[in-house]
C-alpha cells in the first residue's frame, strides 16, 4: 500500500472508535477487574505470580505453547495443499470444495471428542481394521498421548486457516503462475519461487492466528491426550472450579503477555507487522530483504521430482485433507441413528427415536432457535464494529493502530473461562445478564477478532484505485464503502461473517454464564446432555450438517440461477 | 513494410520451408459456445503477426493456447514441425509477455530476469553475463536492483519483454501489452517494440484490439471476429483493399457507399477530394453537415444529394479552403479507390 | 445476509429478550434451582421438584449446571440468578469458606424429619441431599467367564485383571485417586487419614503406565463401557445411567468412598424463603425414598432405606451388605490437603 492511500490518523481512530469504545466497557474493564484478582485474593501479594513461576506452572505453560505451535505448524502444512487444492479448480467445482472445509464445522466440538474416540481407540475404527487386515498385531497408541491432541485440534482448527489461505491464495494474481510457467517453471518450481513467497506474509498471519486460537483450548486436549498434553487454559478452568480466582488471574495474566510479547518478537524477527497484519508496513513490500537475491536456491534440486508430481500431490493431499475434515462425521451419523442410550460403535442397532428426542423437545428446539438468534445478532455486532476497525488499521501508518490491534487479537489469548466470568459481572450489573443480547455481545468480544484478522488482509489486498474512482464520480466516503469497496470484499466480508458466526454458535463458557438459568444455548444443552452421555446430541449434529447443506446447496444454486439470468439479459 | 512481407504473403497458401508455429483447425469450446473456431495459421521465421480482433473475439484464447494455458478442445499447434498440446507449458519456450505485465512482485528487476536463468540451472557468472545483456536491449541495465512497484509502466513494460527473451524463445507472444499505457507511452512503446523486433529477429505474436499498434508493427495481420480469422494480409493490403465491410470498418475508418441494388464499396475518408477534384475522378454534390478540426487533417460530414452521409478527410496544407457547416460543396475519389466489399465474414 | 434478515433477526432478539427477563421476574411463589440435568434432574422433577409445587403453590424454575464458579459469580453480581442447588461436600465446604451461602432455616423442617437426619448431614449452611460415592466399576465383558476384580488390591493386578485402567488425573475434583492407591497398598481403612501423600503418589506411579487418565466426569464411564479400560474409579451416579441404559458395565462397592451431596441457599438470593422450604421437603424421607428409587443414588436420610423394595435397596451404597465395604471421606482433610496433594501428584506422575 503506498502512503497515499493511508488515512490520516484522527481518521483511523474514529474507525476504531466503536471496536475500542466496546472493548474498552465490555471486556477490559471487566478483565481488568478479574485479574486485579491475582494481587487481592486469598491476600494483597504478589504470591499468586511466585507460584505461577514455579516449574510445575511454567512447564504447563511451555507445553500449552509447544502444543499450540506444533498444532499450527501441522494445520498449514495441511491447509496449504487444500487451499491451492480448491484454487486450481473452476468457480464452481471451488465452491462445492469451500462448502465441504466448512460443513464439519458444524458437528459439534463436544461429540467429535467422542467421534475421535471410536477413531482412535484401542477398540476404534482404525486400530480394529488395521489389526483384522494383519498390518498390527497390537492396537496402535492413536490417543491419549499427543498424537491424539494433535489430531483433535487439528481437526477443529484446520477449516480457519483453509478460509485464510484461500483468500490469500485468490489475491494472487493468476498470471504470475503462468508468467512463471513460460519461463519454464514446472508446477512445484512456480509454486516455490512464486506462490509461495506472495503467500508467506499471509499465511503467517493464519499461522499466528491458529496458533493463538489454540492457546485457549481445554475440552480437546483434555480428553484425547494424556495429562503430559496439559494446556493452560485445563489449569486455569480447574482454579476457577476451585474457586482459586486469584491464582487463576495470574496465570491468564502470564498467558496473555507471554503472547503478546511472542507475537510483538515475531513481526520483529519477520519484518513489521506483517505477520499478523502484512498492511501494517505501508511503503515497503512484503518481501524479507535476503529474500530478493536469492529464492530459495537451496531447494531446486527439488523441481525435476516434484514439477511432474506436483499436482497429483496437491490433488491427493487436498482430497486427504478434506476426507480426514469428514471422519468424525462417518462416526456422528451412525451414532445418530444408534438405538442404544449412551455411544457405542458400531450401533448394536437403528433407531430414529433420538431425532424425535430432538424434535419433540421444547428445551432443545428453544435452545437451537436462541443459538441461531444470538448467532446472527453476533455477526451483525461484530461485521459493524470489525469493517471500520478493518479499515483504519489497514488503512493508517500510525503507531498507536498497532497497540489497537493487539488489544482487539487480545481476547483470542485470555483464556474464554475468565471472560465469561468478567463479563458476567458487568452484564448483569448493566442489566444484561441472562439476555440474549448480552450473550451475543459476549460472543461478539471473541468474534472481533477473528473477523478483524480476516478483513484487514482483505483491506490491505485491495486496489484502493476504485474507490478513489467512486470518489471522483461523486460518491462520498461511506457511501463509496458500500457500493463498491464492500461488494467486491463480498468474499472476505462473508468469511468475517461466518466466522463470527460460527464463533458464538459454538460456545459454551459464555453462555452457561450469562445465560442465567434458563436461556440455553444449542452448545450449552449439548453439555448438559452430555453430563449423562445422551444420543441426542450425535442427533443434532446430524441435523445442524443437514442443514447446512442443505442451505450451501440453496446459495449455490440461487448464485448459479442469478448468473444465468445475468448472462441471458446480456 | 520490408520484403519479408511480401514473402510471408506468397507463402501463406503455398507450401515452403517449415513453419515455425502452425495451427491446424485450432478449436476451443466453452460448453456449447465457440470461443475460437477452426483457426488455420501459419507462422514464419522471424515474422511480426498481430490477432486484431474487439474483446471477446477469441484472439487472447489462442494466444493462451499456444502458450499451453489453455488446452485446445480440438486441432493442433505445432512448433517447428512438432506438436506441442501435450508439452506443459513450462517445456514448450514460448515467451509471453502478459498484459499488465505479471512481473513478480517479491523479486527485483534483475530477478525477474534471471528467473528463466535459474530454472535452466545456469552457472552464477553466466546468469549475471546474461541478464546484464538483456537489460541493456532493453536499456534498463541502471534499474536492476529495483522491484517492480518502484518502476513506470514503461520501464515494467520493458522489463517483462527482458524476462520472456531470456529463455531465448522460439516465438514471443504479446497479449495486449500496451493497454495499461498512456497514449504518449503507447506510441513510444509500439516504436520500441518495432525496433527491438528488427533487432532481434524473433518470431513475435501480438494480440491487441488497437488498429494503429496493428498497422504499425504488424507483418501480417489476422483480424479476428467471433472466435474466426476473417481476414489476414499485410497491413497495408488489407487497409487498400478490405474483402469485407468488417475488416473495412474495423481496421481504420471507412465510407460503406451503398448502391442501389445493394452493393457495398469501402471508400477510406482520405481518398476523397473536397472542392478542387481531380481530372478522372467520380463527382457528386453535397452539403457539410460537421466540421472537426484535428490538427493535421480536417474531418467533414458530408450529406450527399442521395441522402448518403459520408466522411471526408482533408490535410491542411496552404491554400486549401477550409469549409463551414451548411457549405455546399463537390466531393469526388477516383473510381478505383471504391473498393468492392461484401457483408459476409465468410 | 440482507438487510431483511438482519431485522428479523432484530425483532427475534429483542423479543426474546423480553421473554428471557420475564422467566426470570422474582415472583412470590416460586423458587430457582439449578441441578445436574439428565435423567438426575428427570428424577429430582418427579421426586421432589413437581410434588413440592402441587403441595405448596410455589413454582420450580429449573435450571442445569450447579458449578461453583457460577454460584460465586451469581452471588458476587449482587442479584443471583438462582436461589439454589446441591453438589457435593468439598465444593459445599469451598464456598462456605468464602461466605457464598446463605444459614439454614431450620423452623421449616418438621419435627420428625430433623430427629431423622444424623449431625453429619446436618450443617449451619448446607443439608445433605444424598450419599455420593467413587466406586470401582468395571468392563463385564473383559472378564466374561473369569473371576471379577474386586477393591483396589484387584484394581492394582495387572497380571490377573488385565486391561487398561481409567482414572481421574490428580487435579480433577476431590475424588479417591489417593485413597484408592493406599488401599491399594494394604492400609486399612480405619488408618487412611490423614492420607500419606508420598506413598499414594508412589503407588500410582507403579500403576501409571497402565492408566488412562480422564479429566471429564461424563469421559469416564464412557471409556469403560467402550472397552477402552476395562475398569475405573467413577462416581456411582455416572455408572448407573449407563448401566440402565444397557452398557456391559458392573459396580464393585468394595472399598467404596463416600461423602454426601449437600443442599445450598445462595447468599442474597430472591426467593430464599422458598428455596428453604424446598430443602426441607427434600429431606423429608418418603421423598428421599422416591428419589433414591429414581436416581439410584443411597438416601442421606437413613429413614428412607426401610421405605424403599428390596431390588432397589440392594443398589444402595447404604444397603447393609454395601454399607459394610464403604468408608467415610474425610472433606476436613480434604479441604486442607487437596492442594498439596495435586501438585505432589502432578509431580510425581508428569
Amino acid at each position: 500500500m503506498s502512503s497515499e492511500n493511508s488515512l490520516p490518523a484522527r481518521y483511523s481512530l474514529l474507525l476504531l472508535a466503536p471496536a475500542l469504545i466496546f472493548l474498552a466497557i465490555c471486556y477490559v474493564v471487566p478483565v481488568g477487574y478479574t485479574f486485579a484478582l491475582s494481587i487481592t485474593e486469598p491476600a494483597l501479594s504478589v504470591r499468586n505470580f511466585l507460584k505461577a513461576f514455579e516449574p510445575l506452572h511454567l512447564e504447563v505453560l511451555l507445553s500449552t505453547f509447544e502444543i499450540s505451535i506444533s498444532v499450527a505448524a501441522i494445520c498449514l502444512m495441511i491447509a496449504y495443499p487444500m487451499a491451492l487444492f480448491i484454487c486450481a479448480q473452476t468457480k464452481k467445482v471451488g465452491g462445492i470444495l469451500l462448502a465441504l472445509v466448512v460443513i464439519p464445522f458444524f458437528t459439534s466440538l463436544l461429540v467429535r471428542n467422542y467421534a475421535w474416540l471410536f477413531l482412535l481407540g484401542s477398540k476404534g475404527v482404525i486400530n480394529s481394521t488395521l489389526l483384522k487386515l494383519g498390518f498390527i498385531s497390537e492396537p496402535l497408541p492413536l490417543m491419549f498421548n499427543r498424537f491424539g491432541v494433535i489430531v483433535g485440534m487439528t481437526h477443529v482448527l484446520l477449516p480457519y486457516l483453509v478460509l485464510v489461505l484461500l483468500d490469500v491464495l485468490r489475491g494472487i494474481d493468476g498470471r504470475l503462475s503462468q508468467a512463471a510457467a513460460s519461463l519454464g517453471s514446472g508446477p512445484f518450481s512456480a509454486f516455490r519461487r512464486v506462490t509461495f513467497p506472495l503467500s508467506r506474509a499471509g499465511a503467517g498471519s493464519g499461522f499466528v492466528l491458529v496458533s493463538v486460537i489454540a492457546l485457549g483450548f481445554f475440552v480437546t486436549p483434555a480428553m484425547l491426550g494424556s495429562p503430559q498434553d496439559a494446556m493452560i487454559a485445563n489449569d486455569i478452568a480447574s482454579e476457577i472450579g476451585f474457586l482459586n480466582w486469584g491464582f487463576a488471574a495470574a496465570q491468564g495474566i502470564l498467558l496473555l503477555v507471554i503472547t503478546l510479547v511472542v507475537i510483538v518478537i515475531m513481526q520483529k524477527a519477520f519484518g513489521g507487522l506483517s505477520m499478523i497484519a502484512p498492511s501494517l508496513k505501508p511503503d515497503k513490500p512484503i518481501v524479507v530483504r535476503g529474500q530478493v537475491s536469492a529464492p530459495h536456491s537451496w531447494l531446486q534440486w527439488l523441481d525435476p521430482i516434484l514439477d511432474p508430481l506436483w499436482p497429483f500431490i496437491i490433488t491427493v493431499a487436498g482430497i486427504l485433507g478434506l476426507a480426514f475434515l469428514f471422519l468424525p462425521i462417518l462416526i456422528v451419523f451412525p451414532l445418530s441413528f444408534s438405538s442404544a442410550q449412551y455411544f457405542v460403535f458400531p450401533p448394536p442397532g437403528w433407531s430414529a427415536k433420538w431425532y424425535f428426542a430432538f424434535i419433540e423437545n421444547r428445551q432443545w428446539t428453544d435452545a437451537f432457535a436462541n443459538s441461531i438468534v444470538i448467532a446472527l445478532t453476533t455477526v451483525v455486532l461484530t461485521l459493524a464494529m470489525a469493517v471500520p476497525a478493518a479499515l483504519g488499521i489497514a488503512r493508517s501508518r500510525s503507531r498507536f493502530v498497532v497497540g489497537a490491534y493487539l488489544l482487539i487479537v487480545s481476547p483470542l489469548i485470555v483464556p474464554t473461562i475468565i471472560t465469561a466470568i468478567s463479563v458476567f459481572f458487568a452484564f448483569t450489573k448493566a442489566g444484561l445478564g441472562r439476555t440474549t443480547l448480552g450473550i451475543a455481545l459476549g460472543h461478539s468480544i471473541g468474534a472481533l477478532p477473528l473477523a478483524v484478522v480476516v478483513l484487514v488482509s482483505a483491506f490491505t489486498a485491495f486496489d484502493w484505485t476504485l474507490e478513489r474512482a467512486a470518489l471522483s464520480l461523486g460518491m462520498t466516503r461511506i457511501k463509496a464503502m458500500f457500493k463498491v469497496v464492500l461488494p467486491i470484499l463480498t468474499g472476505a466480508v462473508a468469511t468475517a461473517a461466518f466466522l463470527a458466526f460460527l464463533h458464538s454458535f459454538d460456545d459454551l463458557l459464555i453462555a452457561l454464564f450469562l445465560g442465567g438459568i434458563s436461556l440455553e444455548t444449542l452448545p450449552r444443552r449439548m453439555w448438559e446432555s452430555l453430563q449423562e452421555i445422551n444420543p441426542t446430541i450425535a442427533a443434532v449434529s446430524t441435523l445442524l450438517v443437514v442443514l447446512m447443506t442443505v442451505l450451501l446447496s440453496v446459495v449455490q444454486l440461487l448464485q448459479r440461477r442469478q448468473e444465468q439470468r445475468r448472462l441471458a439479459r446480456e | 513494410m520490408d520484403g519479408s512481407t511480401v514473402l510471408a504473403m506468397t507463402m501463406t497458401e503455398a507450401t515452403g520451408p517449415t513453419p515455425v508455429l502452425e495451427l491446424a483447425a485450432l478449436t476451443k469450446k466453452y460448453g456449447s459456445v465457440d470461443a475460437v473456431s477452426n483457426v488455420d495459421l501459419k507462422l514464419h521465421e522471424g515474422e511480426f503477426l498481430t490477432l486484431l480482433g474487439a474483446s471477446g473475439s477469441g484472439k487472447s484464447t489462442i494466444l493462451m493456447m499456444i502458450a499451453g494455458f489453455i488446452q485446445p478442445t480440438f486441432g493442433d499447434i505445432r512448433l517447428r514441425g512438432k506438436s506441442i498440446v501435450k508439452t506443459p507449458p513450462h517445456k514448450r519456450r514460448i515467451g509471453v509477455v502478459f498484459q499488465n505485465y505479471a512481473l513478480f512482485p517479491h523479486l527485483t528487476v534483475y530477478e525477474n530476469v534471471a528467473f528463466a536463468l535459474r530454472n535452466a540451472r545456469m552457472a552464477r557468472e553466466h546468469i549475471d553475463q546474461r541478464v546484464q545483456e538483456l537489460l541493456m536491449k532493453v536499456r534498463l541495465e541502471q534499474l536492476a536492483h529495483r522491484l517492480p512497484s518502484q518502476l513506470s509502466g514503461g520501464q515494467q513494460q520493458r522489463v517483462a519483454i527482458a524476462r520472456a527473451l531470456a529463455i531465448d524463445p522460439d516465438i514471443l507472444l504479446f497479449d495486449e501489452p500496451l493497454g495499461a499505457l498512456d497514449k504518449n507511452l503507447r506510441e513510444h512503446m509500439v516504436l520500441e517494440l518495432q525496433r527491438l523486433h528488427h533487432q532481434l529477429g524473433t518470431t513475435m505474436v501480438y494480440v491487441t484490439h488497437d488498429q494503429i499498434e496493428a498497422l504499425v508493427m504488424s507483418d501480417r495481420i489476422a483480424v479476428m471476429d467471433a472466435g474466426r480469422i476473417v481476414a489476414l494480409g499485410s497491413p497495408q493490403e488489407l487497409y487498400d483493399n478490405p474483402k469485407t465491410v468488417f475488416v473495412a470498418e474495423f481496421l481504420g475508418n471507412s465510407n460503406i457507399l451503398v448502391s442501389e441494388d445493394g452493393r457495398c464499396e469501402a471508400l477510406r475518408p482520405e481518398r476523397i477530394q473536397l472542392g478542387s477534384i481531380s481530372e478522372g475522378c467520380q463527382r457528386s454534390q453535397g452539403t457539410v453537415t460537421e466540421v472537426a478540426f484535428l490538427g493535421d487533417r480536417v474531418r467533414y460530414e458530408v450529406r450527399l444529394t442521395n441522402n448518403q452521409t459520408i466522411v471526408v478527410a482533408v490535410p491542411r496544407r496552404q491554400g486549401i479552403e477550409v469549409y463551414e457547416i451548411g457549405a455546399q460543396v463537390t466531393v469526388g475519389w477516383h473510381r478505383a479507390d471504391a473498393r468492392p466489399v461484401t457483408r459476409d465474414n465468410a | 445476509m440482507s438487510i431483511k434478515n438482519v431485522g428479523v433477526a432484530l425483532i427475534a432478539l429483542a423479543s426474546s429478550s423480553v421473554l428471557a427477563l420475564g422467566v426470570f421476574a422474582q415472583g412470590r411463589g416460586q423458587v430457582n434451582v439449578v441441578s445436574w440435568g439428565g435423567v438426575f434432574q428427570d428424577a429430582q422433577r418427579k421426586a421432589i421438584f413437581e410434588p413440592f409445587a402441587k403441595s405448596t403453590g410455589v413454582r420450580v424454575v429449573e435450571g442445569v449446571g450447579p458449578q461453583i464458579e457460577r454460584s460465586r459469580a451469581e452471588v458476587a453480581s449482587g442479584k443471583p440468578g438462582f436461589d439454589m442447588t446441591a453438589t457435593n461436600e468439598a465444593f459445599f465446604r469451598i464456598g462456605l469458606e468464602q461466605n457464598l451461602w446463605m444459614p439454614i432455616d431450620y423452623s421449616k423442617f418438621d419435627a420428625e424429619t430433623l430427629k431423622q437426619l444424623p449431625a453429619s448431614t446436618r450443617h449451619k449452611f448446607g443439608v445433605a441431599s444424598l450419599i455420593d460415592t467413587d466406586v470401582i466399576a468395571f468392563n463385564t465383558k473383559a472378564f466374561e467367564g473369569k473371576s471379577q476384580p474386586s477393591g483396589y488390591k484387584d484394581f492394582w493386578n495387572m497380571g490377573n485383571f488385565a486391561g487398561k485402567r481409567a482414572l481421574p488425573w490428580c487435579d480433577v475434583g476431590t475424588t479417591a485417586l489417593p485413597e484408592a492407591a493406599l488401599l491399594a497398598d494394604g492400609v486399612p481403612v480405619d488408618k487412611l487419614y490423614p492420607l500419606d501423600i508420598p506413598r499414594a503418589v508412589k503407588k500410582l506411579k507403579e500403576l501409571a503406565p497402565s492408566v488412562i487418565w480422564w479429566r471429564d466426569f461424563a469421559q469416564v464411564g464412557q471409556l469403560i463401557a467402550n472397552g477402552e479400560a476395562s475398569m475405573g474409579m467413577a462416581p456411582n451416579g455416572r455408572i448407573q445411567v449407563l448401566i440402565d441404559g444397557g452398557a456391559p458395565l458392573k459396580i464393585d462397592w468394595n472399598q467404596t468412598r463416600y461423602t454426601y451431596n449437600i443442599w445450598y441457599v445462595l447468599k442474597g438470593a430472591p426467593n430464599a424463603e422458598n428455596a428453604m422450604r424446598l430443602i426441607a421437603y427434600a429431606s423429608r424421607a418418603d421423598v428421599q425414598a422416591q428419589m433414591a428409587k429414581l436416581s439410584g443414588y443411597a438416601p442421606s436420610n437413613p429413614a428412607a432405606l426401610p421405605l424403599l423394595d428390596e431390588a432397589t435397596a440392594r443398589k444402595m451404597a447404604t444397603y447393609p451388605d454395601n454399607a459394610k465395604h464403604i468408608f467415610r471421606k474425610d472433606e476436613g482433610w480434604w479441604k486442607e490437603n487437596r492442594a498439596k496433594w495435586v501438585d505432589a501428584c502432578k509431580a510425581g506422575l508428569m
